[in-house]
Formats: structure tokens, C-alpha cells, sequence
């Protein structure tokens, strides 16, 4: 396990595509049950079940739109894996800030207004140091800062709406008794709830 | 390592050269406290080997055991305050807080490092942290006469509070420079790599004090009880900045 981390970390070798998906579930899985910890219960579990769905689901709904950006240098096989390695990658640094996440999550007041807005802060930043991990690791692979920032932008733009589906992730109201309030989250969209929101505050 | 142009090699070159003349023999490690010395006045030889990855569990079983033993020692002496089971659970939780900061924060070291072209493996990674966290341990020992002689002849909280603030900020900066110095020179001896990346390092020390003072805060009480008497953990969840407000209200 560490000798494939090791691999792709510092890239002496290209490591095999299932262990490349084990690793980005496994680490992202810790990312989530720490996130999940937060609320504590059920939500420990269901976060670690959703992080990798979240990761690996948007890679799988936005391959083929990323691919057809791509198709004139790479092959499918390499634009897959080119893909698969920045989601693993982000997902391992996520993994390595569990632990802390975790201490966090762990120790934080609840309720707490204060303790709600550390965790989300700590989050951000969390999840900001992975997103600038992988997409400099991105574009050292694919050398093209127009093609990066395309697949950053399907990527991204799938992802907002996977998120979205896949709330709560840290619950302020702290409960943990559903898995995916699914039939609600449905109802809603990411872009639409922005756009609303900025109409209510301009109106 | 021949190139004497290189203005970064020039400066360090008296410590790089001092730490070439240390000798440790690392078969020496089946008694534990000889990593005491090594950490003290052979870091050139103990760096080496970290390199070479020798005798890498001698060292790791070495340096978990002197942390946990001199930091539980420190611990009792912050208990001492208020005798009896207060001690015990103070010698039981600094262990838990001065192995448990270096241990989260582990993964975010050897990660980061990693993509910023280190080559080191998880096992002197870790070996590497374990440095830090002796070495501040080694500190926390040596000021525990001290800091024993100021808990049995004084009353009030407040200065206590503030001399083992003092003497964990002491032990932290010394198991910062170890590593620091670690960086130096394993950057010296593999000029193809860099083992320890210079700025996130910086990065990595500030996560490490954030950790530590959650953990420490999480841990409460080291040094008195509640009112509610001596409990191992109150399983109280708090902010370690909720420590600062008396004195900023």
C-alpha cells in the first residue's frame, strides 16, 4: 500500500489503474469519515461511503466530455489515467490531512456556531491544498494550461452538482438520520440555488 | 557536494563539516537511552543512517520509547501540583499528546513532501518526525527538575501556567531545529532530491504547534483538576483559542 502511494507521490513509476482507484477511495474515504465525525453516528460512516462516490463519480460522469478536449494527443486509456492520477493524488493529500481533520472534528465544540464555522474553515483549507496539488500535478502531466483548466472546469462543474446530491456533509443541524435526503436534494440544483440566492440578495 | 561556488554551501559549510566528524555506532540502540546521546552529540550520524535507512526499527522502537517515558516523567510533574490520581493521568495523557501531535500530523508530512520531490519512504518519515517529537521530549526531561522545584513551592495557577508554556514552546523549538538541521543536511548529502522541503516545512511547524494545542487543550486538565475532581478525560469538546479569552475579555 505505501509502495504505491509511494509511486505516484513521487512519480518513478505510473501505478496500475486499480490500485490507483483502491488508493483514491481509501484515502478519500478517511477524508470523509473524518469530515463525518463532526456529527458523529451514522454520519461517520455515510460521509466515508460518500467521499469516494463523490471523487470517482465525477471522474466517471465527466470522462467522456474531458476526453473530447484531449482525444488529439491522448488516447482514452491515457486520458483515464491522466484523470485518475489527479483525483487520486487530491485524494491522498486529503487522506493526509485526516488525521488532523479528525482531531478536529473530534474535539470541536457542537452546537457551537464557533466550532461549526473552524470545522468548515479547516475544510476549505483542506480541501484547497489538495485542489492546488492536483491541478498542478495535472498540468505537469498534460503540459497545456488551456487544456488543465478545461477539464478543471467539467470537472468542477459536474462536481458542484455531485456535491450538491450528496449533502449533508457537515450537517449544522447535526443529525445523521439519513443516508442521502435524496428525494429533496433532487428537487434542488446546484446552479439554480446560486443563481436564487443571488437574486434574493440583489432584490 | 563539490561545488564550492554555491553560496548556500558555503555558509553552512562549518556545520555541514561538523556533522560529517559525527560517529554513531547504531548497533549501540538495544539500550534504548543511548539515542539520548545520539540526539545530543552525534545528529550527523544519526542523519546519515536515516538516510541509508539503517537499523531504521532500532531507532523508530528507540525514539517512541524515549518520548513516551520522558514526556509521561513531565507529566507527572505538571500532575504534581495537586498529588495523588491527578499525576497519574497527567504522566498518562502527555505521552498521549506530545506522540499523538507528531503521529497526526505524520501523513501531512510525508504527503506534501512527497510531491514536492522528497524521495524519503513513510518508514523514515516517520523515523524522521519521532525525531522531533524525542527531541522535544529530551528538552521536557531536562527542564523537569525545574519545573518540579517551581510546582512544589508555588500556589498560584497562573505562573505555572505560564512557565510550562514557556518550557513546551523551548522543547518545541529544539525538536524544530533538529529537523531543520535535518533538512540542511540531508539536502547536502543527496543534492538529487530534496528529502525536506524547505518552505513547507515552515507550513508543516505551524500545523504541528496548531495540533499540539488542540491536543493539549482536548487532553485538559494537565494541571489541576475540575471541580468535579480528577477524570482522565472530561470529554469536554472545545477550541484551543478558548484559553486566550480570559485575557482578552
Amino acid at each position: 500500500m505505501t509502495a504505491i502511494v509511494h509511486a505516484l507521490l513521487v512519480r518513478r513509476t505510473d501505478a496500475a489503474v486499480p490500485a490507483l482507484l483502491g488508493m483514491a477511495a481509501l484515502s478519500s474515504s478517511c477524508f470523509g469519515a473524518a469530515v463525518g465525525a463532526y456529527v458523529g453516528g451514522w454520519q461517520t460512516a455515510f460521509a466515508a461511503v460518500k467521499m469516494p462516490v463523490y471523487f470517482l463519480g465525477t471522474l466517471a460522469l465527466s470522462f467522456a466530455a474531458m476526453h473530447v478536449f484531449a482525444a488529439r494527443d491522448l488516447r482514452a486509456g491515457e486520458t483515464f489515467r491522466a484523470a485518475l492520477e489527479t483525483v487520486a493524488i487530491t485524494a491522498v493529500v486529503l487522506g493526509a490531512l485526516a488525521p488532523v481533520v479528525f482531531l478536529v472534528t473530534l474535539s470541536c465544540p457542537k452546537p457551537s456556531p464557533r466550532g461549526y464555522a473552524f470545522v468548515i474553515l479547516l475544510l476549505t483549507g483542506s480541501v484547497a491544498a489538495a485542489g492546488v496539488t492536483g491541478v498542478v500535478r495535472l498540468h505537469a502531466r498534460l503540459r497545456s494550461w488551456r487544456l488543465t483548466a478545461g477539464w478543471i472546469a467539467i470537472y468542477q462543474f459536474v462536481g458542484a452538482q455531485a456535491g450538491w446530491l450528496l449533502k449533508p456533509w457537515v450537517s449544522h443541524t447535526l443529525t445523521d438520520d439519513r443516508f442521502l435526503p435524496l428525494r429533496e436534494n433532487l428537487q434542488g440544483n446546484f446552479y439554480e440555488s446560486v443563481f436564487r440566492t443571488a437574486v434574493r440578495l440583489f432584490s | 557536494m563539490s561545488d564550492v561556488a554555491n553560496p548556500h554551501l558555503q555558509r553552512h559549510a562549518p556545520l555541514y563539516a561538523k556533522l560529517e566528524r559525527d560517529e554513531f555506532d547504531s548497533a549501540s540502540l538495544r539500550q534504548p537511552f543511548s539515542i539520548v546521546g545520539a540526539i545530543l552529540r552525534t545528529p550527523g550520524a544519526v542523519l546519515r543512517d536515516l538516510k541509508a535507512e539503517k537499523n531504521l526499527s532500532g531507532y523508530l522502537a528507540c525514539l517512541a520509547f524515549t518520548t513516551i517515558l520522558f514526556s509521561a516523567a513531565y507529566g507527572a510533574i505538571l500532575g504534581l501540583f495537586q498529588p495523588g490520581v491527578q499525576t497519574l493521568y497527567s504522566a498518562a495523557k502527555l505521552p498521549i499528546v506530545v506522540l499523538g501531535t507528531a503521529l497526526l500530523c505524520t501523513p501531512t508530512f510525508y504527503v506534501f513532501n512527497a510531491i514536492l520531490g522528497s524521495r524519503f519512504t513513510f518508514r523514515q518519515t516517520v523515523v524522521a518526525v519521532l525525531f522531533l517529537a524525542a527531541s522535544a521530549a529530551l528538552v521536557l526531561v531536562a527542564f523537569a527538575p525545574i519545573a518540579w522545584f517551581f510546582t512544589v513551592s508555588t500556589k498560584g495557577e497562573g505562573f505555572l501556567v505560564l512557565l510550562h508554556v514557556s518550557v513546551f514552546l523551548i522543547a518545541a523549538w529544539y525538536g524544530m531545529r533538529f529537523l531543520s538541521t535535518a533538512r540542511k543536511y540531508l539536502g547536502y548529502l543527496d543534492a538529487t532530491q530534496t528529502p525536506i522541503h524547505g518552505a513547507f516545512l515552515v507550513v508543516w511547524f505551524g500545523i504541528v504547534i496548531l495540533v499540539a494545542l488542540q491536543m493539549a487543550w482536548y487532553f485538559r486538565p494537565l494541571l489541576a483538576p475540575g471541580p468535579e475532581g480528577p477524570v482522565f478525560h472530561t470529554g469536554q469538546r472545545g477550541l484551543f483559542f478558548e484559553a486566550l479569552e480570559p485575557f482578552v475579555k
